[in-house]
């Protein structure tokens, strides 16, 4: 896990399986944001968000152990003050409304992250 | 047989003939042994009784040759001569013709030449006994004299006819015709025949000129019989026998006529008890000769000469007499005998020749009814079996050809000549230097047997499939015949070829649709490094905005880029070939490699079902022999359905494990193990049938295919019960022959994949 320095910008906490998606979404991000943590466990990622305390955590859908649906539930009983964004390699309209409908600020296909996700961060803030 | 001396009717004649008689006596002294026996018949020789007679004294004296007894007939011609003419006639011949002979015996055949002979017995036989034959009704005063011995002849007259009566019961007259010009017969029949005149009415016909005799006899009225005596025409000229006249007494009447003379039965008379002439001549000669043996003429009795029951059979039939109601001992004469009695050698040689005809023919109708049996039975064996039989005459090349077999090909018999060029011309030419490559083999002795499998060509330009059997028959070591069969083998070759491809085609679509499960996911994977491209990417774009980027991130970045289009590029090669349709392999392979595949493949399935894969590889397994995705594709199904059955497990606890062994005996083992359901609510029995399934979308294919390329491998696949909970599927690979194992790959104990 890696910290970085806190500032008056976004603090996020990226939760992914794959390494090189969370590396790749801290290269773009990074510079508008503050990334406070990156997990690739879904269990692992509640206990961060308790312990980080991050304004946004985005969050992978597919995941194993633990989804992102299930993650974005337990962030929001326990830390119902953070946002949660919920990434999706196919967005589609049931995964759109089941993931509001749990309390996610919104549901963003993977591969349109640049275009949605730093706005969507943003407009959390 | 005696010798008949000339006719004394011209004397001159008599005379020369006497004298020549007399001169051989003179000249030839005759041997003192021989006796000479002369017979006196009243009538004329032609008369009918007297050659029987004759002919039986002589058969008497033929008997007894130690006798030597010279026998001579004469005839007094009473009847012919009336009055002394002839007599002294007859006693000057006799004189002259028997001088100097001595006479030994002397016969007298009836009343006549009895007196005759009494008359000169001293003067022609002096001495010489007599045997004599006298009607019983005629008085022989002249009995008493010495040296006579003789029988007496009876009439059979009333026996005759109560014989007639019983015969014809319903008689209600007799007619008697009788009639001779020296004789009275009626006198005597009256006295005779009185007893049946008391019951019936007896008339007489005494009429000497015949055909008034014959009026008569036609008008006699039905219901009546006649009894034909004799009759004796008075007129000169156109001599006429007793016996003729019957003839004519019988064809006249309307009634049946009997008789009482052997003679005249025969003539159309019925019969009755006759005068037996034969029998008379063997009394007649019985006597002469005990008197020729010593005996004394004085002692033999005069006995009667029995009467003889004589019918004639055409007359009985006539008359519907039935012969079982004649008397005992009947002579039945003219009896026509019947067809069967004419020629039962010809009708039994010829129904035993026709009994043989027919068995043969039976034989052989019933040999060709079986052998049209069988050949039915093989026409229809042929057909059902789609077999026909060849024989090729090597010599000629003519080949006989089942017509069946050309039928199948769609010619008729007629239309393929019987020669090998005709017939091999059918023969598909891709398959024809190879058929008459091994015909050549075997006809030349270098391969024992011939069969083959070949195509035909159907008239049709379709083809037919033939499986060809053959032997050659060599004689004196050379080929002459080779012979077999065709079966058509078309519908096993087309059904095998269908089944080679359904079984083909459902190995692919089964393999697509248990992939497919995770084709899904396939892309969810490949998506991964695709969206770390597109995010590095951007955010080396953002950077290269910047008036001082930051080139170490960006390297840093790009670097990624890259790594992850190779991973990309990695699970695109490894999932490319699963749905591609492809030829089966058989190669070297290890086993642990398949399930790192499999563990690679499922983990898109594993990870959205929340299912933890475990694999325990044992490492440097012996390699086995096979093909690398149908292996994949039963793991990768055996996973499928381990996922599956942990559903009804909590999402935190669902286990699959993948394990690799290798037991005692050699063999690869895998195994996949998971903590589902279980076998609870599984037909064991059909576990592994095609479409058995108990997933609502379940296809039942998976299992059955699976066991079926586990199998094809030389391997088993089984389930069994996980001891703690679930299922365990495991199969056995056996390992390749003389293989260098695998050198130890650096794979972990267990790696957790998942």
């Amino acid at each position: 896990m890696k910290t970085l320095p806190t500032s008056g910008r976004p603090r996020l906490l990226l939760v992914d399986d794959h390494q090189g998606i969370l590396t790749a979404l801290v290269r773009l991000l990074g510079p508008d944001c503050d990334v406070v943590g990156t997990v690739s466990d879904g269990l692992v990622a509640v206990e961060a968000t308790t312990r980080l305390q991050p304004d946004v955590v985005v969050v992978d859908l597919n995941m194993p152990q633990m989804n992102g649906l299930e993650v974005c539930r337990q962030i929001r009983q326990t830390n119902p003050h953070v946002r949660v964004i919920l990434l999706s390699a196919a967005v589609d309209q049931g995964i759109q409304e089941r993931g509001l409908a749990i309390g996610a600020f919104a549901v963003i296909a993977k591969q349109k992250c640049i275009d949605d996700l730093l706005p969507a961060i943003l407009g959390t803030v | 047989m005696h010798r008949r001396p000339a006719r004394p009717q011209v004397l001159g004649l008599g005379l020369m003939v006497a004298a020549l008689l007399l001169s051989c006596t003179v000249v030839s002294a005759q041997p003192p042994h021989v006796r000479t026996v002369v017979a006196v018949h009243w009538s004329t020789e032609d008369f009918p009784s007297n050659p029987p007679v004759d002919a039986a004294i002589a058969a008497a004296f033929r008997e007894r040759p130690d006798l030597s007894v010279d026998y001579f007939a004469e005839y007094l011609e009473s009847d012919r001569f009336p009055g002394d003419r002839a007599s002294l006639a007859l006693r000057d011949y006799i004189g002259r013709k028997y001088d100097g002979r001595r006479i030994d015996l002397v016969v007298a055949i009836a009343e006549p030449s009895l007196q005759f002979v009494l008359r000169y017995r001293d003067e022609l036989f002096p001495g010489a006994p007599i045997v004599y034959t006298s009607n019983a009704a005629a008085s022989t005063n002249a009995l008493s004299t010495q040296g006579l011995a003789g029988v007496t002849t009876i009439d059979g007259y009333r026996e005759t006819v109560e014989l007639a009566l019983r015969l014809h019961p319903s008689t209600a007259r007799l007619f008697v015709v009788a009639h001779a010009p020296n004789l009275s017969y009626e006198d005597v029949l009256r006295e005779e025949l009185a007893p049946i005149a008391q019951r019936i009415e007896v008339s007489y016909i005494n009429e000497a000129v015949l055909p008034r005799l014959l009026a008569s006899v036609e008008a006699v009225p039905p219901g009546s019989l006649i009894l034909y005596i004799r009759h004796s025409r008075e007129e000169p000229g156109n001599r006429l026998f007793p016996s003729e006249v019957a003839r004519l007494v019988a064809e006249a009447s309307a009634v049946p006529v009997y008789g009482i003379f052997d003679t005249h039965i025969g003539t159309g008379l019925v019969g009755g008890f006759v005068r037996d002439a034969k029998t008379t001549g063997t009394r007649v000669g019985s006597i002469a000769l005990r008197i020729l043996d010593g005996a004394r003429p004085e002692d033999i009795s005069v006995e009667p000469v029995p009467l003889r029951p004589m019918f004639d059979w055409r007359q009985l039939q006539r008359w519907g007499i039935d012969v079982s109601r004649l008397p005992a001992g009947a002579d039945i004469r003219f009896r026509v005998p019947t067809t069967w009695e004419l020629y039962w050698r010809y009708i039994v040689g010829a129904l035993v020749l026709t009994v043989i005809q027919g068995v043969i023919i039976g034989a052989l109708v019933i040999e060709r009814a079986r052998r049209r049996q069988s050949q039915t039975r093989y026409n229809l064996a042929s057909a059902a079996g789609g077999v026909g039989v060849w024989d090729w005459n090597l010599a000629t090349n003519e080949i006989y050809v089942d017509p069946f077999l050309k039928h199948i090909l769609g010619y008729a018999d007629h239309e393929i000549r019987n020669y090998i060029d005709d017939w091999g011309r059918l023969v598909h030419p891709d398959d024809a230097p190879m058929v008459m490559a091994q015909a050549q083999q075997a006809i030349e002795g270098t391969r024992p047997t011939y069969e083959v499998e070949h195509r035909m060509l159907h008239r049709d330009g379709s083809v037919r499939w033939f499986l060809a059997r053959g032997s050659v028959v060599f004689k004196h070591g050379r080929a002459a015949q080779f012979a077999g069969t065709d079966t058509d083998i078309t519908d096993r070759k087309t059904s095998q070829q269908v089944l080679e491809q359904t079984q083909a085609e459902l190995t692919r679509v089964s393999r697509l649709t248990a992939l497919g499960e995770f084709a899904a996911t396939i892309a969810h994977e490949v998506r991964q490094p695709l969206t770390a491209i597109t995010l590095n990417a951007k955010a080396c774009l953002r950077w290269l905005r910047e008036a001082t980027p930051d080139l170490a991130e960006m390297r840093a970045a790009l670097e990624d880029v890259v790594d992850a289009g190779e991973r990309a590029n990695e699970l695109v090669d490894r999932n490319r070939e699963l749905f591609r349709q492809r030829s089966v392999k058989n190669e070297p392979l290890d086993i642990n490699d398949v399930v790192r595949d499999v563990a690679a493949l499922a983990r898109p399935r594993l990870q959205s079902n929340s299912v933890v894969l475990t694999a325990s590889s044992t490492p440097g397994l012996p390699l086995v022999n096979g093909d690398r995705i149908e292996l994949q594709q039963v793991l990768l199904n055996l996973v499928g359905n381990s996922i599956d059955a942990t559903e009804a497990v909590d999402a935190g606890s669902r286990r699959v494990e993948i394990s690799t062994v290798l037991l005692t005996d050699g063999r690869v083992k895998v195994s996949v193990r998971d903590n589902g359901v279980g076998f609870e609510n599984v037909d064991m029995k059909r576990l592994f049938s095609f479409s058995y399934t108990t997933k609502p979308s379940g296809t039942g294919v998976g299992l059955s295919l699976s066991r079926s390329i586990v199998e094809a491998h030389g391997g088993r696949l089984w389930p069994e019960p996980n001891p703690e909970g679930g299922a365990i599927f495991s199969f056995t690979l056996p390992v390749q022959e003389l293989a260098v194992a695998a050198p130890p790959t650096a794979a972990p104990g267990a790696v957790e994949v998942a």
